[in-house]
This record gives C-alpha cells, sequence and structure tokens, in this order.
C-alpha cells in the first residue's frame, strides 16, 4: 500500500517537473531577451546621446527585426534606427548557448531639462510585437554637467588647468561609432532572410573585347551562416579573368537594406571579356549556406545577367585591326646585335604593355631576306586600383637575316579600339636597321623543312578527259517504278485474287442457300400447277414451304407434328398470322396431294397463297446452308 | 535580187564562223592547258593561273586542268608571292577534281596539306580551331554514296517481292523463306528508299563551295554581323540560294549569309 503511494508520489513530482519544464522552456522560447539603456544616462540640453536597443533569441530562430521607439516630449529623434546583427556565445553551467539578433542605436537629442522616461523601444518577432524596459534619462541644463575626464588625456590626469593655446579638446567618445553605411550597396529590400547574394556588372553595353567587372556580394544579417558549397557563375561567352586570389579577404562593410543595416562581403570579382557580339548571359552563381540564423542547408544564387555586346565601330577602322583588341596599349622594341653575318640571327624583344585583353600576337613585318621565326611570350598582369587589368607581354622572336646589307626591319603596329577615348588608335614601335655583312658561303633563303607542300603530286601534263560518269540510278524514272513496282504489283495481285474468290464464294453461297432452294421449288410448284400436275405442284409447295420456315427461322418443320407447328413457329418468332397461314397451306398440300378430285385452281390458288407466305416471311440475317 | 544574194552570204559566212569556232575550241583547250603547264614549270605562276582559270571559265572540266590549276596557286604560296585567298583556290580546285573523280588520291592528299596549312596559320594568329560538325543527316546520307543507297534499295524492292511471292506457297519451305523475306525486305527497302531520295535531293539542290577568303563571316540575310564563328578559308561549304551579293551558306550545322565573292562555287557540280 505504501509502495504504490510512492510510486504515485513519483510519478506526479515527475510530471510536475516535465511541465514545469516544458513551460519554462516553451516560455524561454516564447520571447526575445530585450535590454535598453541610454548612453551616457547623463546629458545636458542640446546634447545627442544614445539609446541602444538589444533583442536576442535562440539561434535556432529568425532573428527580431523592425525596430520601433516612441520618443516622450523634450526629446527629438536624430537618426537611426542602424540595426547591427549580434551573435552572442555564452557558456553556462558548461553549457554552450548560441544566440542571435539585432543591436538597434537611434540617436537622440534632449531637448528639455529634468529627470524623463524614456520607451519602451519594441521589436517585432514571429508576428508579435515586444517592448523593453523604460529608461530613465538625466537632463542638465546647458553646462552645469560636469566634464568627463577623458583617461588618455595626458594633460588632465591630474586635473590641471588646460594649457593655453594647447591642444582643443578631442570630442567625448559617447558611443562606440558603427561603421558608416556604403551606399553603393544599399538596397530597398532583402533579397532574402539572413543571407543572400548580389551580383553586378559595371557595364551592360561594352564593344568586342572591352572589358566588363563582374562583383558578387553576399550579404549577412544576423547569424553566422557559412559557405558548404559554391558553383561560380557561368560565363561561357567571355574570357574570363579573376581579380581576386583566394587568399584576399576584402574588408567587410556595412550597407542599409530594407532600414536595417546588414554586413556586406565581396566574394568575387572577375574581369570578363565578351568573345562575341550579341546579348551575352553570365549565369548565376550558386551557393548553399549552413549554420546559425539558418534552419537547415539553404541554397541562395544571384540573378542571370545579360550584357550587350556590339561590333567596334567601322568607321575609322584601320587596316590589320583584329576583332577584341580593345584596351589602350604602347609597344616597345629591342634589337641585339644590330650587325650580323649573312645567315645570322637577331633576338627581336617587343614589349606589349597597357590596359585590358592583351593580345596574343603580332603582326610582324614580312620584308625579303628577312625570316621571322615563332616568338617566345612571357607575360605579367596585374590589376589596377579601378579594377582593370593591366600587365605586359613581351614576345622576343628569332629573326634570320638572309641577305646582305643595311636591312630595314620596319616598324610592329598594334591597330586597336580605345573604349576610354571611343577611337582606334595604334601602337607602334620601330625596329631599326640591321646591318647584315655578306656571308662567303651560301645562305638557304628559307630551310626546305619549311615547305609543307613538298609531298603534292607532280605537275599533270595531259588533259585527260573527264572520267565518264555513269548515270545515277535515282535520275531514271524506272528506278523507282521498279523499287514500287515489285512489292505493289505482288500485294494487287494478291488483291485482286481475293477479290474474285470472294466473288465465287458469295456466287456459290447463293446457290446454295435456302431461300434460293425455295425460291426454286416455287418455281417448279407454279409450273406444276400451270400444266395442272395438282399432285406434283402440291409436293413442290409443301417442300418450298418447310424449306421456307427453315430459312425464315432455322425450324426444321418437316420434324414436327402439325398441330404443334404453328406454336414452333410464334416461339421462333414467326407472328401468329403467317404461323397459322403456314400450319394451314401444309394441310392444304395434303389434301390436294391425296385428294384425287382436287381441280388445277385450287393448285394455283395454293402456289399464290404460297409465294406471299415466303415473301411475308422474315429474312433471316445470314441464310443457312441446305446442308447444315 | 542583188539583197537576197546579201543575206545568204551573211548566212553562209555566220555558218563557216560558227564551224570554225567549234572547231577550234578543243584546240584552244589544249593550247591553255599547255601553256599553263609551261608557265608553271617555268615558274611563271600568275601567268599559269591565268591560264587555268581561263581553261576554267570555259567549263573544261578536265581532273588535269583543275588539279593543276590548284598546284599554280600553291606554288605562289610556296614561292612567296602568294596572294589572299590562294590556299583557298587551290583547295577549290583540287575539291573539283575530286567531285569529278573522288578515287584521285594525289588531290585528296593536296587538298588535305592546303587544310592543314590554314589550320597552322590559324593556330599562329591565336585564332581558335573551328569545327564543323555535320549535321546527323549529312552523316547518315554520307555514309555511302548515292548509287550504294540506290542499289541496296532495289535489291531491299526485289527481296520484299520475293517474300510476298513465297507467302503465297502453301505451308514448308517455300512458305517460311517468305515468311522471313517479307519483314526484312519491307524494313530495308524503308530504309534505302529514303536515303537514296534524300541522297538524290541533296545533289540536285546543294551546291558544294570552298571559302576563298581568309575568313567568311556569317551574317544575316540583312548582312549585318550574327556573331558566330566565321567560317576559315579553304573549307567546304554548302551553297543554298543567293540573293544580291549575299549567298546563304551550310558549314556544319550552322547556316548564314555571306559574301558571294568569298566563295567557290565547285564547277562540275554545275
Amino acid at each position: 500500500m505504501i509502495a504504490r503511494w510512492a510510486l504515485r508520489v513519483i510519478v506526479a513530482m515527475l510530471v510536475g517537473l516535465t511541465v514545469v519544464a516544458v513551460r519554462s522552456g516553451a516560455w524561454a522560447q516564447s520571447r526575445p531577451s530585450i535590454r535598453a539603456a541610454a548612453l551616457p544616462s547623463d546629458v545636458e540640453v542640446g546634447q545627442v546621446f544614445v539609446f541602444r536597443l538589444t533583442a536576442m533569441v535562440s539561434v535556432s530562430d529568425q532573428p527580431p527585426d523592425k525596430p520601433s521607439l516612441s520618443l516622450p516630449a523634450g526629446f527629438v529623434l536624430r537618426g537611426g534606427p542602424r540595426v547591427m546583427p549580434q551573435t552572442q556565445v555564452s557558456i553556462t553551467n558548461g553549457q554552450m548557448q548560441q544566440s542571435v539578433g539585432i543591436e538597434v542605436s537611434w540617436q537622440v537629442e534632449a531637448r528639455a531639462a529634468g529627470r524623463h522616461t524614456i520607451g519602451p523601444a519594441s521589436v517585432l518577432w514571429q508576428g508579435k510585437r515586444f517592448e523593453s524596459g523604460r529608461v530613465q534619462v538625466n537632463v542638465h541644463p546647458p553646462g552645469t554637467l560636469p566634464r568627463r575626464q577623458d583617461p588618455f588625456d595626458l594633460f588632465d590626469i591630474f586635473g590641471l588647468p588646460k594649457m593655453p593655446g594647447g591642444f582643443p579638446d578631442f570630442p567625448q567618445i559617447e558611443e562606440p561609432s558603427l561603421p558608416p553605411p556604403d551606399p553603393a550597396l544599399a538596397m530597398a529590400a532583402p533579397l532574402a532572410r539572413t543571407v543572400f547574394l548580389r551580383a553586378e556588372v559595371d557595364k551592360t553595353d561594352c564593344v568586342l573585347g572591352e572589358q566588363v567587372t563582374l562583383r558578387v556580394y553576399e550579404y549577412v544579417s544576423g547569424g553566422a551562416p557559412r559557405q558548404v558549397e559554391a558553383h561560380e557563375p557561368p560565363a561561357v561567352d567571355f574570357l574570363q579573368r579573376p581579380l581576386l586570389s583566394p587568399d584576399d579577404e576584402p574588408p567587410v562593410r556595412y550597407a542599409e537594406v530594407g532600414g536595417e543595416m546588414w554586413r556586406v562581403r565581396l566574394i568575387r570579382k572577375v574581369a570578363l571579356f565578351p568573345l562575341k557580339v550579341g546579348t551575352l548571359t553570365v549565369g548565376p552563381m550558386d551557393v548553399d549556406y549552413q549554420g546559425a540564423g539558418l534552419r537547415a542547408r539553404t541554397p541562395r544564387h544571384t540573378t542571370a545577367l545579360q550584357v550587350r555586346v556590339a561590333n567596334t565601330p567601322e568607321q575609322g577602322r584601320p587596316v590589320g585591326y583584329r576583332a577584341g583588341d580593345v584596351g589602350q596599349f604602347s609597344l616597345s622594341s629591342e634589337v641585339t646585335p644590330t650587325a650580323v653575318e649573312q645567315g645570322g640571327s637577331i633576338a627581336v624583344t617587343v614589349k606589349l604593355a597597357g590596359v585590358g585583353n592583351l593580345p596574343l600576337s603580332l603582326d610582324v613585318p614580312r620584308r625579303k631576306g628577312v625570316e621571322w621565326l615563332d616568338p617566345t611570350t612571357r607575360d605579367k598582369t596585374d590589376v589596377t586600383d579601378d579594377d582593370r587589368v593591366r600587365g605586359e607581354r613581351v614576345f622576343t622572336y628569332v629573326v634570320r637575316m638572309l641577305e646582305p646589307g643595311a636591312v630595314d626591319l620596319g616598324a610592329i603596329e598594334l591597330p586597336f579600339y580605345n573604349p576610354w577615348h571611343h577611337a582606334y588608335e595604334v601602337a607602334s614601335t620601330r625596329l631599326g636597321v640591321v646591318h647584315v655583312t655578306p656571308s662567303a658561303q651560301p645562305v638557304s633563303s628559307a630551310p626546305e623543312a619549311l615547305d609543307r607542300f613538298a609531298s603534292v603530286g607532280p605537275l599533270r601534263r595531259e588533259l585527260t578527259p573527264a572520267p565518264a560518269r555513269s548515270r545515277l540510278l535515282t535520275d531514271s524514272p524506272l528506278f523507282w517504278v521498279g523499287l514500287a513496282g515489285g512489292p505493289a504489283g505482288v500485294l494487287l495481285l494478291g488483291a485482286a485474287a481475293s477479290v474474285w474468290r470472294g466473288a465465287r464464294a458469295r456466287v456459290s453461297a447463293w446457290r446454295d442457300s435456302l431461300r434460293r432452294h425455295a425460291a426454286v421449288a416455287l418455281r417448279e410448284a407454279r409450273e406444276a400447277a400451270a400444266r395442272g400436275a395438282v399432285g406434283e405442284a402440291a409436293a413442290a409447295a409443301e417442300r418450298a414451304l418447310h424449306i421456307g420456315l427453315e430459312a425464315s427461322c432455322g425450324l426444321k418443320s418437316r420434324g414436327v407434328l402439325r398441330d404443334d407447328l404453328a406454336r414452333e413457329l410464334q416461339s421462333r418468332g414467326i407472328q401468329q398470322q403467317q404461323a397459322l397461314l403456314a400450319s394451314e397451306i401444309l394441310s392444304r398440300c395434303e389434301r390436294l396431294r391425296f385428294e384425287p378430285g382436287a381441280d388445277a385452281g385450287q393448285a394455283t390458288k395454293l402456289v399464290e397463297d404460297l409465294g406471299n407466305l415466303l415473301d411475308a416471311l422474315p429474312r433471316p440475317r445470314k441464310a443457312k446452308d441446305v446442308s447444315s | 535580187m542583188g539583197r537576197r544574194r546579201g543575206t545568204a552570204a551573211l548566212a553562209a559566212a555566220t555558218v563557216v564562223a560558227w564551224v570554225a569556232v567549234c572547231a577550234a575550241q578543243p584546240r584552244d583547250s589544249a593550247d591553255l592547258f599547255h601553256k599553263g603547264v609551261e608557265s608553271l614549270a617555268a615558274g611563271d605562276y600568275d601567268k599559269a593561273v591565268d591560264a587555268f582559270e581561263a581553261l576554267a571559265d570555259r567549263g573544261e572540266a578536265s581532273p588535269a586542268a583543275a588539279y593543276d590549276r590548284g598546284l599554280a596557286y600553291l606554288a605562289r604560296v610556296r614561292g612567296k608571292s602568294e596572294r589572299p585567298g590562294d590556299l583557298g583556290r587551290a583547295a577549290a580546285a583540287f575539291e573539283e577534281v575530286l567531285l569529278v573523280d573522288p578515287d584521285d588520291a594525289e588531290a585528296e592528299h593536296a587538298v588535305e596539306l592546303v587544310r592543314a596549312e590554314v589550320a597552322r596559320r590559324r593556330a599562329r594568329r591565336s585564332e581558335g580551331e573551328v569545327q564543323a560538325r555535320p549535321s546527323l543527316d549529312r552523316i547518315v546520307v554520307g555514309l555511302a554514296p548515292e548509287q550504294v543507297w540506290a542499289w541496296s534499295a532495289l535489291v531491299a524492292s526485289w527481296v520484299l517481292t520475293a517474300g510476298l511471292v513465297l507467302r503465297k506457297a502453301p505451308r514448308g519451305p517455300r512458305y517460311l523463306a517468305g515468311l522471313i523475306a517479307t519483314p526484312i525486305g519491307l524494313v530495308a527497302l524503308l530504309v534505302f528508299a529514303p536515303l537514296a531520295g534524300y541522297a538524290r535531293h541533296l545533289r540536285r539542290t546543294v551546291h558544294p563551295a570552298v571559302v576563298v577568303v581568309p575568313e567568311a563571316p556569317m551574317l544575316d540575310a540583312s548582312g549585318a554581323a550574327t556573331g558566330r564563328d566565321p567560317v576559315p578559308e579553304a573549307s567546304r561549304v554548302e551553297l543554298h540560294e543567293q540573293s544580291g551579293d549575299l549567298v546563304r551558306i551550310r558549314y556544319g550545322t550552322s547556316e548564314g549569309w555571306t559574301h558571294a565573292a568569298g566563295v567557290r562555287r565547285l564547277r562540275a557540280s554545275w
């Protein structure tokens, strides 16, 4: 008994504890933790101070938003609210608790002296508005508030009077200042909660080969989501050059998005050089996030961007301009040595420098007796302060001098389109003159190996006629007739034979049909009646009636008693009048056959009645074969 | 009377002149050909080109003339006196030889060398290789000559006919053979007859041509740039129609308009 009571008490305690725990947990999650403060709480009239509100919730919840502050008379709002995302980690009893939320600041100016109460401030969370406590602020008349001692003012550390004409007072730091928001990154509304991406290009119209800079920003509000997977924005119609190295960590900036302050980080900066004209697309960048402020793995992506690429203008396009050579370039060169023996080689080093997509090759001046071999190239590129690709490409040519004398190598020219000047320009460098001394040994003008057509066949010296071409089969109508004629002929013949056989079968069936037999018997009866052969007419009429009945309803009436005949016929769908008439005609047939005094008129009447009856009998859907 | 006599004399003179022209035509072609051969052998490549081009203008379909014309253009390239488009014109000449005689191995080798040289030059100018992927219909039809498709269709028709006939036989080996031959012949006929017809259609409606400028731009019907890759020199294209100075060409699966002067229609296909 005692044990049972003890058990009940333990169960009740456990249930009570569970309810308390659940209710406390539910309460803990049912409202955010909100703190408010005025910094400082003692101000003079006309002084601006900060009213700060901090609202934190569990890391698994969405942070609060939409802060609001109501000010009493005597205070004027000078700025704010500025919303800063917050993340807090605390360890209580060995358990780590993480919370997210916002810290909101308003700049408030005191206008009336006295002891005032400000607030409450409030935030919106999960559809409900939660308020902070009220905050006391003491507003003193102007000049009555003791000056706060600056602990870092070495000149005032002992309360000494200030040096006349000395350093002016530094402004008092009332509140750790928020970083200034970047208006260029501001947005009217966030694209998603907690974290989103935004991509932009610095221009949407450009010419073929002109640099377009793509930037992708990551906006974060509250929490600390981390990237778990990222897919770069596809841009197959562009030559791409990343402007951020993996080691680069651009500074975090802040921007106002929908009235709140978001952290903004530049995560991609890519120089794009269009490879074709038309409307080209930069695809979306996809990033999956996880972590504080997000319930699960959350995908985010940028929107696709379009860039309209046009050809450079045709007007003024210099000869030798190659599509895509857009930028601002310069050429310089060095030739060593400038004196060489015939057949010897010199080195021509051409340095191409400038801003833009550096051309991959140069057109060298072709001169008689000067053979340019393929160059080796060396590149060095970096990025200007305004994110332009800048660099230099050094081409080193080996040039064979095959003819003696003072050989003017000419100049290397690079026509390009300058998008900043909207005009074509030509970078040029003169290579100068090389003095080639004659060689005693003959110099081959070009190595044999360079003749890439040496294996071409010999000259043909006879004007041979073109080989006769056989007429193609498909050009002959007979081919197509023959192609279809064989199978079609067989099929047509088969069909004709089938039709012939069917016709013959139908004729044969008609000949063998009961109705035909009945008609034949009836005709014989008529002929016998006409001849006056009464018995013969009656016999033929009886046969015609039996066959006609069988043809009409399938009844073999020879095996049926005459008294039962009318009933049997009615049971097979023959009308009563016709059934009775059939029975009567059979009786008359018997009488005529065996009555010696019967005359031809009775036989004729019988045959007529029989003919009418056979015509009136219903026709079966399908005639039955006599043999059946 | 005098007027009649004058008319008769004029008619006689016309007939005599016509007969003389007809008689002189082959001799002039042979003379032109030998003149071209001699110029080419002597290193006068320009004269050789002129002679062989004159032969082509006369409609001379001799593969030797077309082959030597290609050699003349190649000689200018080899002799460092190349003019723009020489490689393309050489390729066109060798392609004409192959149109007349598809088994001409020397012409096939020569045209391969020309295209390799064009590709090498494009690579030196850092211009990407332009891949011309033929469309599926061209690939399938090109698997065999038109004559092969035609004979295959004819054989398939015969097999189908025999199968249909044998199916009428009483049950036995002949009937069984008919059962087997009928579907085989039917399927083969349904495959080969359209192929033969499509090959004929392409032969009669599509005209081969070769690009004879360094690059043939792909334009739209109004002549504006489309942004598609230009067709490299010496590439074989299909000519579809002409509108003013523009011709509609097909290169692989890419279709567009280009300047008529940039492509040379192969003579043997006229």
